[in-house]
């Protein structure tokens, strides 16, 4: 390449890479699939002939992948004296002609030039003076200067070329793989064909400053279409983009319940695949219609974005597109589901049958109706299930469960148990415990009461002892006097008494005695019944009275002790009572003397 | 040196409006006059459908973000006012060279006057009565319509007239070097 004056050789690279940088940037941002496809590439290796400096990098300008345009560049271009003319041509898909750019619109022509004049820096000093001047210095300084003038004009360039009309048909070609009506081209050609007086009165020019050099200038203009004319054809049938539900994986802002019921049956742990049963509420979360916004509003905008452009100033300088002819579509912030994976996964309904799908656990009475299962660690782990009133409404799947106790006494259930997920199982529990009213819960078999901030399980009963344990005190006691009273003559061991088995009062008393001390622990195999301390709180019930007292100091030695510790005291209450009714005796006694000595040998060893 | 200096057109814009008017004429002035190797990074202004170029350089995106947030403070407390926002080139030299004297003179070569017309909402009406609410509301909603429109285009006039400025007056622009040129982002106290 060779100009008409002996430009310096860093010079004239200048004017070379002038060249090329020029059409680099346009077609970057004019050639929709050559941008597109060539992204990825690697930089092409730098042009012989561009020095030691990488092409993309030269006038501090890096830009992405040469387009395919710049590899034979520096072959067909045969001298830099010929302008470089790139047409942008907007082509209709609809129309007959080919989709090459001879059928279409020139709606840019880029004229990239450089021209030797006389008003060049080095005109004036003439060729006899070229030879006197120092020429490294000042072609160094004349190469600094064009460098630096050609890089600030292309800055603006980069700038220019986003600011004009055709860049929204760029962005929106480059941003959708759709078929669309319109379609961008380009030609490069080293000669200027003149626009038609028509296409001549629409079309608006800029020109940058141009960079002088020893003997010429760079020019780089631009005449273009201020408005885009295009007539809106009905676009072909374009599929539909995908749409996302948020709502079907559950995104945090639906209800946590539904979130559950939304999740994918392959995200569940194994144990609990098979437990899938659909609520109603997961019915109508299926079914709801799901209308997440497109990523774009590709189908109404190019429309829009084409629209006649409206002029507002002559000013070649100034383009001012239209308002609705917006850029490519934007992208939207994230409407997308969020995948919503509680911890641990669980699947996303109960089972109806729990029995079918829960290892049996001879702790537990299975029940027909399906609960939470918490999970308690260490007290503070996961929430009751609710009351039977309230249990339709959480009702969540559950795994396998253990229940076990803990030295203390206090009921424990195991690392087995279901969990809530990302549920605050520990708020829960905290809300369950401190309720402070009296509630009985359902926990498939189990009866959970709760008194007092404690959580009391009682398992492996039957209901006769249950109903046996939660009568009332003094029902016993009634029971036990009309058990003494009314077997006046029945038999009766006391071995205190020596065997005697006599109808008087004392030895009703002493009968008495002997049948509670030899009657049957109450709940004897029942692990949880701890012994009371003496004062025994006033409860509504007399069972949650009972079971308030219980606590479970030792695993299992203790339980008949404390048993004979509480019948003993209902013992020493009786006898108090026949403490009295013997003083009545003795005193109706003195007449006998023999009755008053029997009688006091049982009160000589009362406790 | 002269220091060129370039007043940029008046913009009329609202508080809300605010951030992403600087950050569209900042940016690309930036972008014009920041001469080292930059990797040209395209942002998409969505509320103008403008697409501008900045440096991709995160420190200098800090750097404007943070005079924006204090100019859109200054604003809420001075509602309604005119006002400029001066973004400054300038060389440092050492006022008197020597072996104990640190001080540096600053030598401003350009500068860019942004001007701005920071106006409050509400300055566009009073709704005077419920009965005619709906009516004023649709009439403010297309006078904001409107406004916003012409407040686009008004920006591309701006960067247009930076464009220009750039490229005319070059002489007074230091040379190429590694680092930025100095300046600083001058706002209304």
């Amino acid at each position: 390449m060779a100009a008409a004056a002996s430009e310096p050789p860093m010079v004239e690279q200048v004017i070379t890479e002038f060249f090329a940088k020029s059409l680099h940037i346009i077609l970057e941002s004019r050639s929709p699939y050559e941008s597109s496809r060539s992204f990825m590439r690697p930089s092409p290796p730098s042009s012989p002939l561009s020095g030691s400096q990488p092409r993309d990098r030269w006038f501090n300008l890096a830009l992405r992948d040469c387009p395919a345009a710049l590899e034979n560049f520096d072959l067909w271009r045969q001298s830099n004296l010929e302008p470089l003319v790139i047409d942008i041509v907007m082509l209709h898909r609809d129309s007959s002609s080919s989709s090459t750019a001879e059928g279409g619109k020139i709606i840019e022509r880029w004229v990239i030039q450089y021209e030797t004049s006389k008003s060049g820096i080095g005109s004036s000093h003439g060729s006899k003076n070229r030879k006197s001047r120092n020429s490294s210095s000042e072609d160094h300084s004349l190469y600094r200067r064009a460098y630096k003038g050609s890089t600030l004009l292309f800055r603006s360039l980069h700038l220019l070329v986003r600011l004009l009309p055709a860049y929204n048909l760029f962005r929106d070609l480059n941003s959708s793989g759709r078929i669309r009506p319109l379609n961008l081209s380009h030609k490069i050609s080293s000669f200027v064909e003149p626009f038609t007086r028509a296409e001549d009165a629409g079309m608006k020019h800029y020109a940058f400053v141009p960079i002088e050099t020893l003997f010429g200038h760079l020019s780089l203009s631009v005449s273009y279409a201020p408005v885009l004319e295009v007539v809106a054809a009905p676009e072909p049938t374009r599929p539909m983009p995908t749409e996302l539900i948020p709502d079907y994986v559950g995104s945090p802002t639906t209800d946590f319940l539904r979130q559950f019921s939304s999740l994918p049956s392959d995200g569940i742990a194994p144990a609990c695949a098979a437990m899938t049963r659909r609520h109603s509420w997961s019915i109508d979360h299926a079914a709801r219609s799901s209308g997440s916004p497109s990523p774009s509003s590709m189908n109404s905008e190019p429309r829009g974005r084409l629209q006649p452009h409206v002029l507002m100033h002559d000013n070649p300088q100034t383009a001012r597109p239209h308002p609705n002819s917006t850029l490519s579509p934007r992208k939207k912030k994230g409407t997308g589901f969020e995948e919503y994976y509680p911890s641990p996964p669980l699947s996303p309904s109960p089972s109806r049958s729990p029995s079918a799908s829960y290892p049996k656990n001879p702790l537990f009475r299975y029940e027909s109706a399906p609960v939470v299962i918490p999970t308690v660690r260490d007290g503070g782990g996961s929430a009751l299930p609710p009351s039977p009133s309230l249990k339709g409404k959480h009702q969540l799947p559950s795994q396998s469960y253990n229940l076990t106790l803990s030295p203390d006494g206090n009921s424990n259930v195991g690392k087995d148990l279901v969990r809530f997920g990302e549920y605050d199982n520990k708020k829960n529990l905290q809300k369950v415990l401190s309720s402070g009213k009296d509630d009985l819960g359902y926990f498939h078999g189990l009866k959970f009461t709760r008194t007092s901030s404690k959580l009391f399980i009682m398992d492996e009963l039957d209901e006769r002892e249950l109903a046996f344990v939660w009568e009332d005190r003094d029902t016993i006691i009634d029971q036990l006097n009309r058990a003494g009273i009314s077997d006046s003559g029945g038999q009766g061991t006391n071995q205190d008494t020596g065997g005697s088995m006599t109808r008087t009062p004392a030895a009703a008393i002493c009968a008495l005695l002997g049948m509670l001390k030899t009657a049957q622990g109450l709940g004897e195999s029942r692990p949880s019944i701890a012994a009371p301390p003496p004062p025994v709180p006033q409860e509504s019930s007399s069972v949650q009275r009972v079971m308030t007292e219980e606590r479970c100091d030792t695993t299992a030695a203790p339980n008949s002790a404390l048993l004979r510790a509480r019948t003993a005291a209902d013992a020493l209450e009786e006898l108090k009572k026949f403490k009295e009714i013997k003083e009545s005796i003795l005193g109706r006694a003195k007449a006998s003397p023999r009755d008053a000595m029997e009688g006091q040998k049982p009160a000589d060893r009362d406790p | 040196m002269n220091c060129e200096t370039c007043h940029l057109n008046e913009l009329e814009l609202e508080p809300r409006e605010i951030k992403d008017v600087l950050r569209c004429i900042l940016h690309t002035i930036f972008f014009h006059r920041t001469l080292t190797l930059v990797r040209p990074k395209d942002v998409d202004c969505e509320r103008f459908q403008i697409t501008y170029v900045q440096c991709g350089l995160p420190d200098l995106e800090k750097e404007v973000d943070e005079k924006i947030n204090q100019f859109i403070a200054w604003a809420e407390k001075h509602p309604n006012r005119r006002s400029q926002v001066c973004l400054s080139f300038f060389d440092e030299k050492n006022k008197h060279p020597g072996w104990f004297s640190n001080k540096t003179e600053r030598i401003y070569w350009e500068q860019w006057f942004i001007n701005l017309h920071v106006i409050s909402p509400k300055g566009h009406g009073k709704q005077h009565s419920s009965k005619a609410q709906t009516n004023i509301t649709g009439e403010a909603s297309e006078q904001a319509s409107s406004r916003h429109d012409a407040l686009g285009s008004l920006i591309q006039e701006v960067l247009f007239q930076i464009i220009n400025y750039a490229n005319e007056k070059k002489d007074h622009i230091p040379p190429i070097s590694d680092r930025i040129f100095n300046h600083e982002i001058s706002i209304p106290r």
